[in-house]
């Protein structure tokens, strides 16, 4: 114990004593928010300091929310497929979108977010293009920041390294924004096996990943803008043994291609934005241990038209006009498969200003064409009951619907799967105060009814999509922000809290073992801290986070032991000329616990990480952009 | 002279009250016998694929008991792996085939506990001693069969098969090898460790057991047109004997066995059969029905039948015993997945 203690206090103390003999310097970031709570759009927020986002710059938007946020990450091992799990719900339950298009593989309805590299992330946006699941993802990559030129690298002890570049730059009207990045992950992984009792290094689920980003606006005049852009991203992942094995020959390699052309009316009452988008997703599995190969092909092209209109400064009008084509190719479908999808989204917003109350009502209506057409509703209400007390209500009615492998996969689809409904009930009280010490704090407590839920579960050798007739899921979420801010120092503290229970209370099977228990993957407790203290050009980061006990299989058979983490980084930034420069040292999983988050894949133990950025700022702009 | 006697007397009270409070050696505790060999059956829990589950259960004849979890019980609960599919005793030493952890764990009949293992494997699925020393492992994946130095514990080779190969019988010299996925029983030289022959039986060649005339009868599940059938082989030539069409199945591994006399055969096709080796068909009428599809596991032995139900392979699945007239006696709830019977 008394070696732990040490392990955490002296750097601490260090870094503490270093601040002192520091000059004054303060560097400051823009704010960075991430959606990204099980939680629907604009609710509860997560917003985090850009320093905890630069703290990980080198690595995946799977690192970041693994730590930070009340989203449950399932992943199988560092540097590899890893996706959302909220409420016990898989990945196809949470849209991910960036700058407005969805990157869901529109097969799954997944999106892999280790393949999402948070250097290509500028800023993050609330959004509700897809208010019928409920919950989502947002980013954009902007270009309206201040030309500069970017390179950083890191490197760990997991024998993990990566490097990326980033140039934004203004010629004339037109705003270019490109980045690049290529990480080699050797993965040599210090872990505790539970099944060989030893503990051993995963040295052989290597993975390497490219990728490019590039936007370009250009101002038509003040009110018009033509935007393009463009995301490519490869991947060549070994995928690791389970604890359980002794080998793994098994090799992902993924093709992510997402592209866009949009033009926005930016009108004193009217925004209107008009876009066209294509998600292109490849897919090749070889597994060479058991002469098993694969490939998995699709694309979804979507147009969409998306407006909001200020008719007077109580009444908003928001609208979505979409429409989706997707195509799907794989050695797992009979054929190809296509499928045409409208939806119609209008949330009028009106705020009673005498009163303190807004009102929004969202509705969503969607037409597969053969097929079937549900409809989304959701009705929100903020009260102001005082100058730092808010009042949330929320009441929806929303769906999913099954995606394309839950359909068609063979083996194992189901074609008889129905479309899955859900009510939601959400109140949330928000207590905040900005001065030098600032508070916010959010309360809330929800409960779902979902009815037909989708889940793949185990039949023999098979897994198959069912529908479980009726699960709950209640708990409450506290978010807590609070910061200090004085000449001598800066201090911010986040923490959150949620408690959540999953299950299945109604089954179409009298005899389904998952009746009246947990869902998998699903911790009835999860919280994350983190302290972050600067001092003139230094700054130290203190993260905790702690999952508790979540079942793997349906009938709480098994189960995955809680974990905590604690991880402990310090960064000094320093100006030479035009060059500004940034050292980030950490310590990960400084107990070197033993952790999985899908049962028997093994999580990285104790490991260091150095990550080093150069900035030039001030790059020669060639003419402002006109706005 | 009295008094060195008395002294004499008191030295040898003395050392005979220290003899008496010395502490006894404690003795060897005497290996307890777990099992009643022709008593025993272990039942073979495959568990859920990659959910570690996987266990070995205790059926006691005598007492009509069964005994869950018997691996981690004898282990200090440590973890079987994952999928065991089956388990061969070869005197004193038991190997069991942990299919998704790639090896073959080896086991003291004393005492149930683990003495060693063997691997990797890409896929094995079952382990037939070929001499003292060498022994084969099937493989579902590999293409391959593997060689094994069981004095050594350790890999020493490989048969290509180019298909997947599942159970095995020996007779003399050669060793049969049957192929789910062909229509083939294929026949290895065990001194040269080489394919030798094949023998065509039906499509879906899997679970295969000796008659008592020495002859071997295979399971085959067929396929999409061809049905499901029983055939016979003498191993001295490899010539077919007969071939008995057991009708239309989905995918079945049969279990094929037989009684103690070896003169009925019987088998899973989604409901258990029975016949007479000199029978020229299946009885449409099946000896024992359940009104289940996941029969999982069958063996014979003296007056009783014992059947494992899989139920969902995700549950646990139970054990059921019947008399020789196929009437149920007891059920018992077993590990996940319940498939091989192993008689000892």
């Amino acid at each position: 114990m008394k070696h732990r203690v040490a392990t955490y206090w002296l750097p601490l103390l260090f870094c503490l004593s270093a601040f002192a003999q520091q000059q004054d310097t303060t560097h400051v970031l823009p704010p960075v928010t991430i959606y990204a709570d099980a939680v629907p759009e604009n609710k509860l927020q997560k917003q985090m300091d850009s320093t905890i986002v630069q703290f990980q710059l080198g690595g995946s938007l799977d690192q970041l929310l693994q730590r930070n946020s009340t989203l449950y990450i399932r992943q199988y091992g560092s540097g590899t497929l890893s996706t959302i799990n909220s409420l016990g719900l898989n990945a196809s339950h949470h849209p991910i979108i960036w700058n407005d298009i969805l990157f869901n593989n529109p097969m799954n309805g997944v999106q892999d977010i280790n393949l999402l590299p948070l250097w290509f992330i500028q800023t993050t946006a609330s959004d509700a293009n897809y208010i019928n699941t409920g919950s989502s993802t947002s980013f954009t990559s902007s270009q309206n920041t201040e030309p500069q030129f970017d390179f950083y690298s890191t490197w760990n002890t997991m024998k993990n390294s990566s490097v990326g570049i980033k140039l934004k730059q203004n010629i004339k009207r037109l705003a270019v924004f490109a980045a690049t990045i290529h990480s080699r992950n050797k993965n040599s992984i210090p872990y505790y096996n539970i099944y060989e009792e030893e503990k051993v290094k995963l040295s052989h689920a290597q993975a390497q990943q490219s990728g490019g980003i590039l936007t370009l606006t250009y101002a038509l005049n003040d009110w018009n803008t033509l935007e393009s852009g463009l995301w490519y991203v490869t991947a060549d992942r070994l995928i690791p043994p389970t604890m359980l094995q002794m080998i793994s020959k098994a090799v992902e390699y993924d093709k992510q291609l997402r592209a866009y052309l949009q033009w926005t009316y930016n009108g004193n009452k009217l925004v209107s934005i008009v876009q066209t988008s294509i998600n292109e997703d490849l897919l090749l599995y070889n597994d060479t241990l058991i002469a098993l190969f694969a490939t998995n092909h699709a694309t979804l092209w979507q147009n969409q038209w998306k407006t909001k209109w200020v008719l007077n400064k109580r009444f908003l009008l928001s609208s979505i006009v979409r429409n989706q084509y997707i195509q799907s190719k794989t050695d797992n479908y009979s054929n190809r498969i296509t499928q045409q999808r409208f939806s119609i989204q209008i949330s009028p917003y009106y705020d009673w200003i005498e009163i303190k109350t807004g009102f929004r009502f969202s509705l969503n209506r969607e037409f597969v064409l053969g097929g079937s057409s549900p409809s989304a509703q959701i009705l929100e209400i903020n009260t102001n009951l005082s100058k730092h007390l808010v009042l949330s209500q929320e009441v929806s009615s929303l769906y999913q619907l099954p995606t394309l492998n839950d359909w068609y996969w063979s083996p194992g689809g189901n074609p008889d799967l129905l479309p899955e409904r859900s009510r939601k009930y959400r109140s949330t009280v928000r207590l905040f105060h900005y001065g030098t010490i600032s508070l916010d704090n959010k309360l809330s407590g929800f409960f779902y009814d979902s009815k037909n839920t989708i889940v793949w579960r185990p039949s023999g050798s098979l897994w198959s999509p069912m529908n479980l007739r009726e699960t709950h899921s209640l708990g409450l979420t506290d978010q807590v922000q609070l910061s200090w801010k004085n000449p001598f120092f800066n201090i911010l503290l986040e923490s959150s809290y949620t408690y959540n229970q999953t299950r299945v209370v109604a089954s179409y099977d009298p005899n389904d073992m998952s009746l009246n228990k947990e869902i998998p993957y699903s911790p009835q407790h999860h919280s994350f801290s983190s302290l972050h203290l600067s001092k003139k050009n230094f700054s130290i980061l203190i993260q905790h986070q702690f999952t508790g006990v979540r079942y793997s299989t349906f009938d709480e058979s098994s189960q995955l032991r809680a974990y905590q983490i604690l991880d402990f980084g310090v960064r000094y930034v320093f100006t030479l000329s035009k060059v500004q420069s940034d050292i980030i040292l950490q310590m990960k999983n400084i107990f070197d616990t033993p952790y999985q988050t899908i049962a028997w894949q093994a999580m990285p133990g104790r490991h260091l990480q150095i990550q080093l950025q150069f900035k030039i700022i001030n790059l020669k702009q060639k003419t402002t952009v006109e706005k | 002279m009295n008094t060195i006697f008395t002294n004499l007397s008191y030295l040898v009270l003395l050392s005979i009250l220290f003899t008496a409070c010395k502490p006894e050696k404690p003795e060897e505790p005497e290996t307890e016998q777990l099992f009643t060999v022709g008593k025993t059956a272990f039942i073979i829990n495959e568990g859920t694929f990659n959910q570690g589950n996987t266990e070995i259960s205790y059926f006691d004849f005598e007492k009509m008991s069964i005994s869950n979890n018997f691996f981690s019980s004898r282990n200090n609960s440590a973890l079987l792996g994952d999928l065991t599919q089956s388990m061969t005793i070869v005197g004193d030493k038991a190997y069991l085939v942990v299919n998704n952890s790639q090896k073959v764990l080896i086991l003291s009949m004393k005492d149930f506990k683990k003495t060693g293992s063997i691997s990797p494997m890409p896929s094995p699925r079952y382990f037939q001693q070929i001499t003292n020393s060498k022994a084969y492992v099937t493989d579902l994946f590999s293409n391959n069969i593997t060689i094994i130095n069981t004095s050594l514990n350790t890999i020493t080779g490989a048969i290509p098969l180019s298909t997947w190969s599942e159970q095995m019988l020996v007779s003399g010299s050669k060793v049969f090898v049957s192929a789910p996925l062909k229509d083939k029983v294929f026949v290895i030289d065990a001194t040269t460790d080489a394919i030798m022959d094949s023998i065509s039986v039906g499509m879906g060649a899997n679970s295969m057991c000796f008659d008592k005339n020495n002859n071997i009868w295979v399971f085959c599940s067929g396929s999409s047109g061809a049905n499901a059938s029983l055939v016979c082989f003498n191993p001295a030539d490899n010539n077919i004997l007969k071939t008995i069409d057991a009708g239309t199945t989905t995918y079945s591994s049969g279990r094929i066995c037989t009684n103690n006399a070896k003169d009925s055969i019987y088998f899973i096709k989604d409901d258990v059969y029975r016949l007479s080796i000199n029978d020229a068909s299946v009885s449409a009428t099946p000896f024992i029905s359940v009104g289940s599809s996941s029969l999982y596991g069958l063996k014979v032995k003296d007056n009783y039948v014992l059947i494992t139900n899989a139920k969902d392979f995700v549950q646990k699945g139970d054990l059921s015993i019947y008399n020789k007239s196929g009437v149920l006696i007891k059920t018992l709830e077993a590990g996940v997945s319940p498939g091989e019977i192993v008689l000892y």
